[in-house]
C-alpha cells in the first residue's frame, strides 16, 4: 500500500494533505448556502390568462383550449393540465424532467405569442412563469393597526415594502390583502338613461381628456425649448370637470351623470392574523441567495422600521421558513454529532485504548469537513438531503480507519512495533477496505442519478455521501497508518480487571468477547459441516421477508410533525368576500380554544384564487412542548368545524419541497362530457368515504354558480349596427368597472375606475334598459339602442370551475388520510373503482402522491438493482473472481427481513425514506463478507486448506466486523429515533439500515463462509471437468 | 578481508543505517524490496498473503574488529525486535580482494 507507505514514511506530508483538505472543507463551509431542500429544476411552465368577466366556460373554450392546443406541440411536454375559473385560464404544463425549465419557458412564450391573436382582444397579457420551488416565499408579515385599512395599505406599500425591498438577497416583496387608493367613477344609470349617454361615452372621455404629449422642440435664438401638452388632471376635482358629451351642442359634466371619490379598489383579498384585519407582505428571496441570512436581514430591518412607525401600527411575522431551516439544520447537526460520539464510544469499548481509540475518530470530521470541498465545487448547499446523507454516514465514515487500525492492533498484538504494524496491516488490509467503500459508491452513485423527481432530490444526497466515503478511505489510508506508527505504544494494551469501574468494564467487555469468538468458531465448524441446513435457512428467512413485506403500509413519503397546518375552506360558490370571511371567522373561533396554537393566518381570495376560497395557515408550538401530534389536533378540529354550514372544510400539511396542494389521495376522472364525469365521481367519491382511513373526502366539481346570460340576438344587432363585442365591453363596464386611466399624484399612479353606482349595479332593471351606441348616425346625432332592443336576459347556472388534465375534462376525487398508510387505503379504493363499468373514453386515474409513489418505487426498484449489479462489478474486479462476489453478496437478502422487521417494529411504512435505506443497505452488509472472504483467500494462498482458511477467517474478522457494526448502528441511532422537529421524515431510513445491518451481520457470519465453501466445490468440479 | 550481507524487512531500514552510521561505516552497496524467505520464516514477497520486501545491504571489511563492534550492534537490534520473521540476518563471506 503505496499512500500508506510514504504517509507513515512522511508524517509531515501525510498531516498537510489532510490538513488542506480541511482548510478547503472548512472554507467551502463558509461559502455554503442554506436552505431546505436541493435547488430542483421541475420543469412546469405555468401560463395565467386574466379575461376580466368571462365565466368559467367562457375561459375554457376561449383561453384555456386555445393555448393548450398551442403549446401541446412543444417538445418534451410530459402532460397538460388546466383550470378555467371565473375570470382566470391556468394552464401547467409539466415537461419530461430532463429538459431545462428555461428553455421549456422560452419554448411555451414564443408559442404564446404567435397564437396572441386567436385570443380574446380583451384578455391581460397572458403571464408564463416557470415554477421554481426558490421563488416560493420565504417569509409572511403582517402589517396592522388601528389606522384605516387604505392608510395601512399606503403605509406598508410605501414605507415598509420599499424598505424591505432593499435588503441584500431579497428578490421581491409582494403586498396581499390590504385595500389599495382607487378613484371611482360612479355612474348614475337613471342619469345616463336621461342623457341619452352611453358608458362607453364616459370612459372614453374620461381617458381621453387625461394627456400629456411631448410637441417637439422649438429652437429659440441659441436656446432650445421643450414643447409639452398638460392635460393631465391634476386634483381629483379635476374629473368633475370632464364633458363627456355634448347632445344638442349642449356640455354635460361628469359631475351631471356620476360622482367622483378618492376611495379604495373593491376589496377581493383580506389577511387576519390572529383575528386582525392586516395587509400581508410575502417576502422572496433572490435565486441562490441564503434563506437565513435573508431572513435574518428581514428582521433586523423590521426591528429598525419599528422604532420609527406611527402609532398604532405594528408588524409581526406570521411565517419564517428559515425558522423551520434552521431547527432541522440543528437536528441534523445533532445526530451527526451525537452519531458520531456514540461511534466513537463503540469503537473506544472494543480497543480499550484511548489513542487508537481518537486516532479512528479523527477521521469522523477529516472526512466531513473534506466533502464540504465538493459539496462546494458541485453548488450543493446545506439542506435537509445533503446533511441527511452526512448524519446517516457517520457511522460509514468511521468505518475504514476501524478496520486499518483493528488490524494494526492485531498485528501489534502479535509483536510488531507500531511503525511495522501499521505498514504490514495497511498492506494486508488495503484490498477489503477498498473494496467496502468502493461497494458504497457503487450504490450511492445509482442513488444519485435515479429518474424522476425524487431522484431530483436524492441528487445531493448520493454525491455528499459518495465523496464523504472516498475521503474517509483516504484519511484511513493516510492519517490512520501515519497516526498509528507514532501515537499508539504497546504497553497501552495491557487491560486489568482493577483499578475504576471503566476499567472492569471494558476488562469483562473484551473478555465476554473473547468468550463469544470462541462461541462462533464453534458454530462456525457446525455450520461449514451442516451446509445444506444453512443454505435452507437462509433460504425461508429470505422468503419470510416477503411475507413480511406484505404486512407493511406503503406512502410516498413519511409524514412528519412540522407544527404547522394548513386549513382550506371553499365557501359555496358565489358567496361573497364578507360571507366566506364569516365562515372563516367561525373556524378561528374553534382554532383559538386549542392552547396548542399559537398562530392563525387568514387570507381569503390571494392571488388568483376567488373569493370563495380560503386559506388559514395554522402554526403550532413546537412538538417538544405539546402531547398532541399535529394529526390529533387536526382531528379534534375536523369534528368541531363539521357543522359550520356553506363551506366544504379540509386540512392538509405542507409536503416535501414546499408543495401542499394535493390530498394525498387523489383520483382523477376523465372524460369529455362533464354530466358523465359528474355521475362517475359521485360513484368515487361514495367509494372513497366508504374506505376506513380516508377523511376530507372531496370532489373538484365546485357547487353550480347561479349565473345571470345576456343572449344577444345577432339579427337585430346586426340591424341596429350595435357590434356584439361593444355590447360585452359596454356590459363589463357597468358591472365589473373599466379603468379609463391613471391619474398621477407625486410617484404614485392611481387607477380611474368607471362604473355603475353599487345600487344601480344591484337590479338587473336599471341596467338593461341602458343604451349602447350603434355604428350607425342618425343626422348627426348618435344612435343609442337600448340593450333589451337586441338581447334577452335568462338566468342559468354554470360551473364554477372546469378542470381539464391530457387535454381532457376532469373532475378529482380527494382525500387525507388518518392513521393509515396511502398504499393500503389507495389499493381498497382501487379494488372498488375497478368494479365500476366506465364508457369507452372515461377513464379513472391516480393522480399525485399516489402516482409519485408508484414512479418512485418503480425507479427505486430499479436503482436497486442497478446498485446490486454495480456491487457484483466491483468485488469482481477487487477480487478478481466471478465467484467470490456471489458468496459475499448473499449478506444482501439477509438484510431484507431485519429492515422490515424494524420498520414494523417502529410503526413505519414502506416509503421513498425507507426504500432508499433499503437501497443503502446494499453497500454496507457487503463489508462482512468481504472482510470475511477477502482474508480467507489470504491465508488459502499462505498455503491454509479451505476449511482452516475460514475457520481461522471468521474469528480474525469478527471484531471488526462487530465493531463497524456497532459503530454503524449507533452512528445512526439519533435518526432513527427521530428526536427532532420534522425528524420523523427522516427515521424510517436510519430504521431500516439498522434492521437489516443486524440480521444481515448475524447470518452473513455463518452463511457467507458457507457458501463460500459451496461455490469453491462447484468452481473445483466444474475446473476438473475441463481438465478431464 | 570479509564481505557480510545484511538482510532485514524493509521497515528496519532506520534501525540499521542508524548503527552503521554509530560504527562510522559510511560504505555499502544496497538493494531495495528484493523478496525472500528465511530458515522457519515467513516469506517477504510483496504480495497480499506474505506482504512485505527485504532489504539487503552488502559492506566490505578490512577492519576485522569493525565487523566484530557492527555484529554486536546487530544482535543488540535483534533483542529488540520480538518476531523471529523481523530478525536482522547478517551473512558473513570471506574477501579475496578489492580492487
Amino acid at each position: 500500500m503505496k499512500l500508506a507507505d510514504v504517509s507513515i514514511r512522511r508524517p509531515v506530508f501525510a498531516t498537510m494533505m489532510i490538513m488542506s483538505l480541511i482548510v478547503l472543507g472548512l472554507f467551502s463551509y463558509r461559502m455554503l448556502n442554506v436552505d431546505l431542500y436541493p435547488d430542483v429544476d421541475i420543469p412546469y411552465v405555468v401560463i395565467t390568462t386574466v379575461l376580466p368577466g368571462a365565466g368559467p366556460e367562457q375561459i375554457e373554450s376561449d383561453v384555456t383550449k386555445i393555448i393548450e392546443d398551442a403549446v401541446n406541440p412543444v417538445e418534451g411536454v410530459d402532460f397538460i393540465q388546466s383550470t378555467s375559473q371565473e375570470n382566470v385560464s391556468i394552464v401547467v404544463i409539466a415537461f419530461k424532467l430532463e429538459i431545462n425549465g428555461k428553455d421549456a419557458a422560452q419554448d411555451v412564450r414564443e408559442k404564446i405569442s404567435a397564437i396572441r391573436a386567436d385570443l380574446p382582444l380583451e384578455i391581460e397579457d397572458p403571464i408564463i412563469q416557470r415554477y421554481d420551488p426558490a421563488s416560493l416565499p420565504i417569509m409572511y408579515l403582517s402589517v396592522s393597526g388601528t389606522m384605516s385599512n387604505k392608510d395601512i395599505t399606503t403605509f406598508t406599500k410605501d414605507v415598509v415594502k420599499k424598505r424591505l425591498e432593499n435588503i441584500p438577497g431579497v428578490g421581491s416583496v409582494q403586498l396581499v390583502g390590504g385595500s389599495e387608493r382607487e378613484i371611482q367613477i360612479e355612474v348614475d344609470a337613471a342619469r345616463l338613461r336621461a342623457y341619452n349617454i352611453s358608458i362607453q361615452d364616459v370612459i372614453m372621455n374620461v381617458g381621453g381628456q387625461n394627456v400629456e404629449i411631448p410637441g417637439g422642440n422649438v429652437t429659440e435664438g441659441s436656446r432650445q425649448l421643450l414643447v409639452r401638452t398638460m392635460g393631465k388632471y391634476q386634483s381629483v376635482d379635476d374629473f368633475n370637470r370632464v364633458i363627456v358629451a355634448t347632445p344638442m351642442g349642449k356640455p354635460v359634466y361628469l359631475s351631471d351623470v356620476a360622482t367622483v371619490s378618492d376611495g379604495v379598489e373593491e376589496q377581493t383579498s383580506l389577511t387576519r392574523v390572529n383575528g386582525k384585519i392586516a395587509v400581508g407582505l410575502n417576502i422572496i428571496k433572490q435565486s441562490g441567495s441564503n434563506t437565513v441570512q435573508v431572513a435574518q436581514g428581514v428582521n433586523k430591518q423590521i426591528e429598525k422600521i419599528l422604532k420609527e412607525i406611527p402609532e398604532g401600527i405594528s408588524i409581526n411575522v406570521a411565517q419564517d421558513n428559515s425558522i423551520f431551516i434552521e431547527h432541522s439544520i440543528n437536528d441534523v447537526l445533532f445526530d451527526i454529532i451525537y452519531g458520531g460520539l456514540l461511534a466513537v464510544i463503540v469503537i473506544y469499548m472494543f480497543l480499550a485504548n484511548f489513542r487508537a481509540t481518537i486516532i479512528s475518530g479523527l477521521a469522523l470530521p477529516a472526512s466531513i469537513i473534506a466533502s464540504f470541498i465538493v459539496m462546494y465545487a458541485l453548488g450543493f448547499t446545506l439542506n435537509m438531503m445533503s446533511l441527511l446523507a452526512l448524519s446517516l454516514a457517520v457511522g460509514l465514515l468511521i468505518d475504514d480507519a476501524i478496520v486499518v487500525i483493528e488490524n494494526i492492533y492485531r498485528h501489534m498484538a502479535q509483536g510488531e512495533t507500531p511503525m511495522e504494524a501499521a505498514k504490514s496491516a495497511s498492506e494486508e488490509i488495503g484490498l477489503a477496505v477498498m473494496a467496502t467503500t468502493f461497494t458504497i459508491v457503487a450504490v450511492f452513485i445509482p442513488v444519485a442519478f435515479m429518474p424522476g423527481i425524487v431522484g431530483r432530490f436524492f441528487y445531493e444526497f448520493g454525491i455528499t455521501i459518495s465523496a464523504a466515503v472516498i475521503v474517509s478511505l483516504f484519511v484511513a489510508f493516510t492519517l490512520t497508518p501515519m497516526l498509528s506508527s507514532k501515537w499508539l505504544h504497546r504497553e497501552d494494551e495491557a487491560l486489568s480487571k482493577e483499578g475504576n469501574p471503566l476499567n472492569k468494564f471494558l476488562y469483562y467487555f473484551n473478555h465476554f468477547f473473547e468468550y463469544l469468538n470462541g462461541k462462533y468458531e464453534k458454530a462456525l465448524r457446525w455450520s461449514l459441516t451442516h451446509r445444506k441446513t444453512i443454505v435452507f435457512g437462509a433460504i425461508g428467512i429470505f422468503i419470510a421477508s416477503f411475507f413480511l413485506m406484505g404486512m407493511l403500509g406503503s406512502q410516498f413519503f413519511p409524514e412528519s410533525d412540522k407544527s404547522e397546518f394548513n386549513v382550506t375552506i371553499n365557501s359555496s360558490p358565489g358567496s361573497s368576500l364578507e360571507q366566506t370571511s364569516l365562515i372563516c371567522e367561525k373556524v378561528e373561533a374553534v382554532l383559538k380554544e386549542k392552547p396548542e396554537i399559537t398562530t392563525v393566518l387568514t387570507t381569503i381570495g390571494s392571488g388568483n384564487d376567488p373569493v370563495t376560497k380560503a386559506n388559514i395557515l395554522v402554526k403550532l408550538i413546537p412538538t417538544k412542548e405539546r402531547k398532541k401530534s399535529d394529526k390529533q389536533i387536526m382531528a379534534e378540529i375536523r369534528s368541531e368545524v363539521k357543522n359550520i354550514a356553506g363551506a366544504k372544510i379540509s386540512f392538509g400539511v405542507q409536503g416535501v419541497g414546499g408543495g401542499g396542494g394535493e390530498k394525498p389521495v387523489t383520483l382523477s376522472i376523465r372524460g369529455e362530457d362533464l354530466s358523465k364525469l359528474e355521475k362517475i365521481a359521485e360513484k368515487v367519491e361514495a367509494i372513497v368515504k366508504s374506505t376506513p382511513g380516508a377523511v376530507d373526502v372531496d370532489n373538484s366539481l365546485e357547487l353550480s354558480k347561479p349565473e345571470i346570460r345576456i343572449n344577444i340576438d345577432r339579427e337585430k344587432a346586426s340591424d341596429l349596427a350595435v357590434n356584439p363585442y361593444l355590447i360585452a365591453s359596454t356590459i363589463r363596464a357597468m358591472v365589473d368597472g373599466a379603468v379609463a386611466t391613471q391619474y398621477k399624484e407625486g410617484d404614485e399612479q392611481i387607477d380611474v375606475r368607471v362604473r355603475l353606482k353599487k345600487i344601480d349595479r344591484k337590479n338587473l332593471n336599471d341596467i338593461l334598459p341602458l343604451t349602447i351606441k350603434s355604428n350607425k348616425k342618425i343626422g348627426n346625432q348618435d344612435f343609442l339602442v337600448p340593450i333589451t332592443d337586441i338581447a334577452t336576459i335568462t338566468q342559468d347556472v354554470g360551473p364554477s370551475k372546469i378542470n381539464r388534465y391530457a387535454r381532457q375534462k376532469e373532475i378529482r376525487v380527494d382525500a387525507n388520510l388518518d392513521d393509515r398508510f396511502l398504499g393500503v387505503v389507495l389499493g381498497e379504493v382501487l379494488k372498488e373503482t375497478a368494479k365500476l363499468e366506465l364508457e369507452p373514453g372515461y377513464s379513472i386515474n391516480v393522480i399525485g402522491q399516489g402516482e409519485m409513489q408508484d414512479e418512485s418505487m418503480a425507479n427505486m426498484l430499479l436503482t436497486l438493482l442497478l446498485a446490486i449489479v454495480f456491487v457484483y462489478i466491483v468485488l469482481a474486479a477487487q477480487f478478481d473472481s466471478f465467484i467470490h462476489p456471489f458468496s459475499i453478496m448473499l449478506a444482501l437478502p439477509m438484510s431484507i427481513i431485519g429492515a422490515v422487521l424494524a420498520l414494523i417494529i417502529f410503526g413505519s411504512s414502506l416509503s421513498v425514506m425507507s426504500m432508499i435505506g433499503i437501497i443503502m443497505l446494499m453497500g454496507l452488509v457487503t463489508k462482512n463478507g468481504i472482510l470475511l472472504v477477502d482474508y480467507t483467500n489470504v491465508m488459502r494462498e499462505r498455503g491454509m486448506s479451505r476449511f482452516d482458511a475460514l475457520v481461522k477467517a471468521g474469528p480474525t474478522r469478527l471484531r471488526p466486523i462487530l465493531m463497524t457494526t456497532f459503530a454503524m448502528i449507533f452512528g445512526m441511532v439519533p435518526v432513527a429515533l427521530a428526536l427532532g422537529e420534522g425528524a420523523e421524515f427522516r427515521a424510517p431510513m436510519g430504521q431500516a439500515v439498522i434492521g437489516g445491518l443486524i440480521t444481515s451481520t448475524l447470518l452473513t457470519l455463518f452463511i457467507v463462509p458457507v457458501v463460500y465453501s459451496i461455490l469453491d466445490d462447484i468452481s473445483n468440479y466444474f475446473s476438473k471437468n475441463k481438465k478431464k | 578481508m570479509k564481505l557480510t550481507f545484511l538482510a532485514y524487512r524493509e521497515i528496519l531500514d532506520d534501525r540499521v543505517s542508524k548503527a552503521l552510521d554509530e560504527l562510522g561505516i559510511d560504505y555499502y552497496t544496497e538493494w531495495e524490496e528484493v523478496k525472500g524467505k528465511g530458515h522457519k520464516t515467513d516469506a517477504h514477497l510483496g504480495n497480499r498473503p506474505f506482504p512485505g520486501y527485504n532489504n539487503v545491504r552488502m559492506i566490505a571489511f578490512n577492519d576485522e574488529d569493525l565487523l566484530e563492534k557492527l555484529i554486536i550492534k546487530i544482535n543488540e537490534l535483534n533483542t529488540i525486535v520480538e518476531k523471529d520473521d523481523d530478525k536482522i540476518r547478517l551473512f558473513q563471506v570471506p574477501l579475496e580482494r578489492i580492487v
